[in-house]
């Protein structure tokens, strides 16, 4: 399988720089001209609005790099694998997702069973390149191939009792070494309001870096809302049901103290264990200040109106 | 008269293998536990660290500090099951080697990841349990190792000596703590650590550690002792 040269459409500083940094004598020399490092978020923010930028191109709305490729796509949090997430990638290799159906279901007018490949020629992919901030404090920029859930819902008709979206994950033991290995209550699953979900920034993604999702990367379908923590962005989706009430969502069912519903990125709001003040950008050295809702609040901070985001974390 | 002279080449010739044994046995410590420093400096030199370097390394100078702990923490239970005695003298090489490792450890946090911006460390570290018990395992560990330096300093007491290098038996579960702390999900490996410096502190429990030292020849010498 021949692919477009990455370094193409990713600049080449990032494949120098990447997986390395300065730990040897070079470091201890430059340790003293490093704090500037960490004031580089969001400096040149000029341009506010997320206007999806054409397929290659290097930076997102913020002027922030792209994460490589390579780290996209050799970094992953996918615990159904491993949570060691250097090594989900190659558990994932084989993992097939032909054939897959997605079940769109619950309250809605026209429930639908779509099989994946019906699903990608009704809904065309666009890139959205967006900033992914994980609950970790760990971040990434990632050119996302995708239509909007929106377009979905809109299809099936959403009766007027459904107030919530509950997203299901592959359930597949036999396949998913970290479902036998990790006693989580599997399958993976996710929820968001029905207005969130609404929103254009909520994204399905089918693809990224102008190809098709790998499986690290949750194929052969997910979520990516990015003005939330990472977590919330599920992959590898079979189920979408519309529901009444506010679904139990797998990480605020594990450990319900440390991670709410909402999960909206805040760093006013820390981890009960870390801070989420800063995050570690994928490629670099340093850290950059987390931006509130992920630097997403224009679209996305009116959603949240009249609510204690400390109580709704 | 020719027992005697046979009796002096062997004694001779025994204490020569052993010191080669002993000069051997200090190069190969030194050398294993350089080891993950060098391989840390070579992956990252290969770029096979991460695509994370930085957590990376922090995770990776954290565990060798840990199990160099643990590993000098085994020392006088060691000696104590085996009547070594001359193990004794691995326990401190292994503990300044924790200590560098921790060092590392607490660089590349302060450093290479915060950029010494002291309003994130502070809000970081002081803030945090986790950070907190590392800061506190770290300050335990120096004690230790400063006074376990020749020529510790004069005007330090006595006691104050003593309770210093006994601190290092407080900063194992200390570092247990931090490292459970800092990770999302805990493993086999977390609970095997656990597990492990509970059963090695239990020799420190006065009465056991008596009855296993009747058997010895004459008393170790115990944390805080010479
Ligand atoms: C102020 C002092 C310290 C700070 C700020 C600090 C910082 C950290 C951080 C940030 C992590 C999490 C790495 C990650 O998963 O991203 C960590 C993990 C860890 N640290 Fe420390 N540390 C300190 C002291 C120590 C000391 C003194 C030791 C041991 C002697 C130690 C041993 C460990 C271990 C074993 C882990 C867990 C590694 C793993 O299994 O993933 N730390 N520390």
């Amino acid at each position: 399988m021949k692919d477009i040269d990455r370094s193409e459409i990713t600049p080449e500083h990032l494949f120098l720089s990447r997986r390395k940094f300065m730990l040897g004598a070079a470091a201890l020399a430059g340790a003293a001209l490093l704090p500037g490092c960490g004031d580089r978020g969001g400096g040149s923010n000029t341009q506010t609005t997320v206007s999806p930028g054409p397929v290659g191109a290097t930076t997102d709305e913020l002027g922030q790099a792209l994460t490589s490729f390579e780290a996209v796509t050799g970094y992953n949090n996918f615990y159904e694998f491993t949570v060691d997430k250097d090594s989900v990638a190659d558990l994932a290799r084989d993992f097939a997702t032909r054939p897959w159906t997605v079940e769109v279901a619950g309250l809605v007018a026209r429930p639908q069973v779509l099989p994946i490949d019906e699903l990608l020629a009704e809904f065309p992919e666009r890139e959205r390149i967006y900033r992914m901030r994980c609950v970790e404090a760990w971040s990434m920029v990632i050119p996302w191939l995708g239509f909007p859930l929106r377009l979905l819902l809109d299809q099936v008709v959403p009766q007027p009792q459904a107030r919530y979206v509950r997203f299901v994950a592959i359930d597949a033991p036999e396949r998913l070494p970290g479902q036998r290995k990790y006693s989580f209550d599997w399958p993976y699953t996710e929820g968001l309001r029905l207005d969130e979900a609404m929103n254009d920034l909520t994204l399905i993604a089918t693809g990224l870096y102008g190809k098709q999702l790998l499986p690290q990367n949750g194929a052969p379908l997910r979520l990516v809302v990015p003005w939330k923590y990472g977590f919330k962005s599920i992959k590898s989706i079979v189920r979408i049901e519309l529901v009444q009430d506010r679904p139990a969502t797998f990480w605020s069912s594990s450990a319900p103290h440390e991670y709410g519903f909402y999960a909206n990125v805040n760093p006013e709001v820390d981890h009960p264990r870390w801070s989420q003040k800063s995050e570690r950008r994928i490629g670099e050295t340093g850290r950059r200040d987390t931006l509130p809702f992920n630097g997403y609040g224009e679209e996305v901070a009116g959603l949240y109106e009249g609510m204690d985001l400390r109580k709704d974390f | 008269m020719r027992a005697w002279t046979f009796g002096r080449t062997s004694e001779a010739a025994g204490l020569r293998t052993k010191q080669a044994f002993g000069t051997a046995f200090r190069l190969g410590l030194h050398a294993a536990s350089l080891a993950p420093l060098a391989l840390l400096l070579y992956d990252d030199w290969a770029g096979r660290l991460s695509f994370n370097p930085i957590e990376d390394a922090t995770r990776r100078t954290g565990q060798t500090a840990l199990a160099l702990l643990i590993l000098a923490l085994a020392v006088t239970p060691l000696v104590l099951v085996s009547g070594r005695r001359s193990l004794m003298t691995v326990a401190r090489p292994l503990g300044l080697y924790a200590m560098l490792y921790a060092s590392i450890h607490l660089f590349i946090f302060a450093v290479l990841d915060y950029g010494v911006r002291l309003d994130l460390l502070r809000e970081a570290v002081l803030e945090k349990p986790y950070a907190l018990m590392g800061l506190a395992a770290f300050v335990l560990l120096l004690a230790t190792a400063a006074t376990s330096l020749r020529g510790w300093p004069p005007w330090l007491g006595r006691r104050w000596w003593r309770w210093s290098q006994r601190a290092v038996l407080a900063a194992a579960p200390l570092v247990l703590l931090h490292s459970l702390w800092a990770v999302k999900v805990i493993t086999s490996t977390h609970v095997a650590y656990t597990a492990l410096v509970a059963f090695l502190l239990v020799f420190r429990v006065p009465s056991l550690r008596r009855r296993l030292e009747r058997r010895l020849s004459e008393p170790l010498p115990r944390e805080g002792a010479e």
